[in-house]
């Protein structure tokens, strides 16, 4: 009987002892809560379009003739409508000679959203024909030399320098490519360059 | 203990790669140009289709055939323009027989032949005599033309042209400050004439050179 009770009395204590826990820690409850989502930028520079082909026996004799071709084309997903930029242009010249130059004007675009710094032009010769070696000979401005003579055979440059120009998105820069063929270049050779425009995120510039 | 050490060494590569992938990675794009520049040709050369003839003084006034030449083209300079699949001579030889003071030959079918792709623009004549001989001096220098001049030999060896020197009257017709499109021809002459002074028994030799360049470097 004495035992009954201890244990009776150990449940009432066991009892209101939990119901004084239960009137500390309920309570009305709520919450907030945040989720997350990210949509990426793109990173899209290419060149939009060629606004003009000039060479230097245009408006006399035209024995030379230069083409202008764009490829590898890329569409922006974010423009509505989109965008299209070419990340290649093949730039031929036809019966070329010393003296002959030509100006190719064209749009570089940032058709991504996020701003493009340009960090680098690298100019080197495609195997396989004559060889030349590019030296940027003042500030961006290069020289294809005679890998023998050291004889410069094709000056070039970019008009404005493409190095350290932003591009924000969705803006179009004009520029121009500009290469003469100087007087050391040989009759019925043919002369292969490839120039890369390189471009990085701005914030990482 | 080793097996702690080695582990202890792969965890810090792994974090130095992690802070230069954090440092140098970044979003990238690029442009490139291909150029290609198939450069032409500058080919001057006397035109083979052209029939070689001349007419000389005795022809012209039905007198006597004493005097005689000999037009033709050196085979051995003979060119082919690699674009054009054209071709024609660098040299073109004459040879007098027989000649005597106030003979005249007129070479009249000389034809210089634009076989390249390039325009051509005749800038100048040089005449000499390879063996060292006779001298030349203009009267009438390019870009004259009809521009001419006389061989002399300086026969009394003070280094000067006296009168009474000359040898023969060269002229030439047509070629000076033109300018031949490619397949483009012209015809000249080259006309001679033998003065008194010229020696019997003699043979003289002269050369002549027709030069031409880019049609763009002329100014």
């Amino acid at each position: 009987m004495k035992m009954n009770k201890k244990i009776m009395a150990a449940f009432v204590i066991l009892m209101f002892a939990l119901s004084v826990a239960g009137f500390v820690y309920a309570h009305w409850s709520d919450y907030v809560q945040i989720e997350g989502t990210v949509h990426m930028g793109d990173l899209i520079v290419g060149i939009r379009d060629i606004k003009l082909i000039e060479d230097s026996d245009d408006l006399t004799k035209d024995p030379c003739d230069t083409t202008v071709t764009l490829a590898d084309p890329e569409d922006s997903v974010h423009h509505v409508p989109p965008q299209t930029v070419y990340h290649t242009m093949y730039v031929t010249v036809n019966n070329g000679y010393p003296q002959y130059w030509v100006r190719i004007e064209f749009d570089l675009k940032n058709a991504g959203t996020i701003p493009a710094h340009i960090i680098k032009v690298t100019i080197e010769d495609i195997p396989g024909d004559e060889t030349l070696v590019w030296v940027e000979a003042l500030p961006q401005v290069w020289e294809g030399r005679d890998p023998i003579t050291g004889d410069p055979i094709i000056n070039l440059e970019f008009r404005p320098p493409l190095v350290c120009t932003q591009l924000d998105p969705c803006t179009d820069v004009p520029c121009s490519l500009w290469f003469e063929i100087k007087q050391p270049a040989l009759e019925c050779h043919t002369y292969d360059f490839k120039i890369y425009i390189e471009a990085i995120q701005w914030n990482k510039a | 203990m080793q097996n702690k050490k080695i582990a202890a060494i792969a965890l810090m590569i792994a974090i130095t790669l992690s802070i230069f992938g954090l440092v140098y990675a970044h979003w990238s794009d690029y442009v490139q140009i291909e150029g290609t520049v198939d450069m032409g040709s500058l080919t001057l050369v006397f035109d083979p289709a052209e029939f070689l003839d001349y007419i000389d003084i005795e022809e012209i006034t039905g007198d006597k055939d004493v005097g005689s030449a000999k037009i033709y083209y050196d085979l051995t300079s003979y060119v082919e323009d690699p674009h054009t699949g054209k071709y024609g001579y660098d040299v073109l030889v004459f040879e007098i027989y027989n000649a005597y003071p106030q003979y005249e030959v007129h070479f009249t079918t000389v034809t210089l032949h634009n076989i390249g792709t390039i325009p051509i623009h005749i800038i100048g004549i040089d005449i000499w005599d390879p063996t060292g001989v006779l001298n030349w001096e203009w009267e009438v220098p390019p870009p004259a033309s009809p521009c001419y001049g006389f061989f002399w030999k300086d026969f009394d060896g003070d280094g000067v042209y006296d009168p009474g020197e000359e040898i023969m009257n060269v002229l030439i017709k047509n070629f000076v400050c033109v300018q031949l499109e490619p397949c483009e021809s012209i015809k000249g002459e080259v006309d001679i004439d033998f003065k008194q002074p010229a020696e019997e028994c003699h043979t003289y030799y002269f050369k002549i050179e027709i030069e031409g360049i880019q049609w763009n470097k002329y100014p």
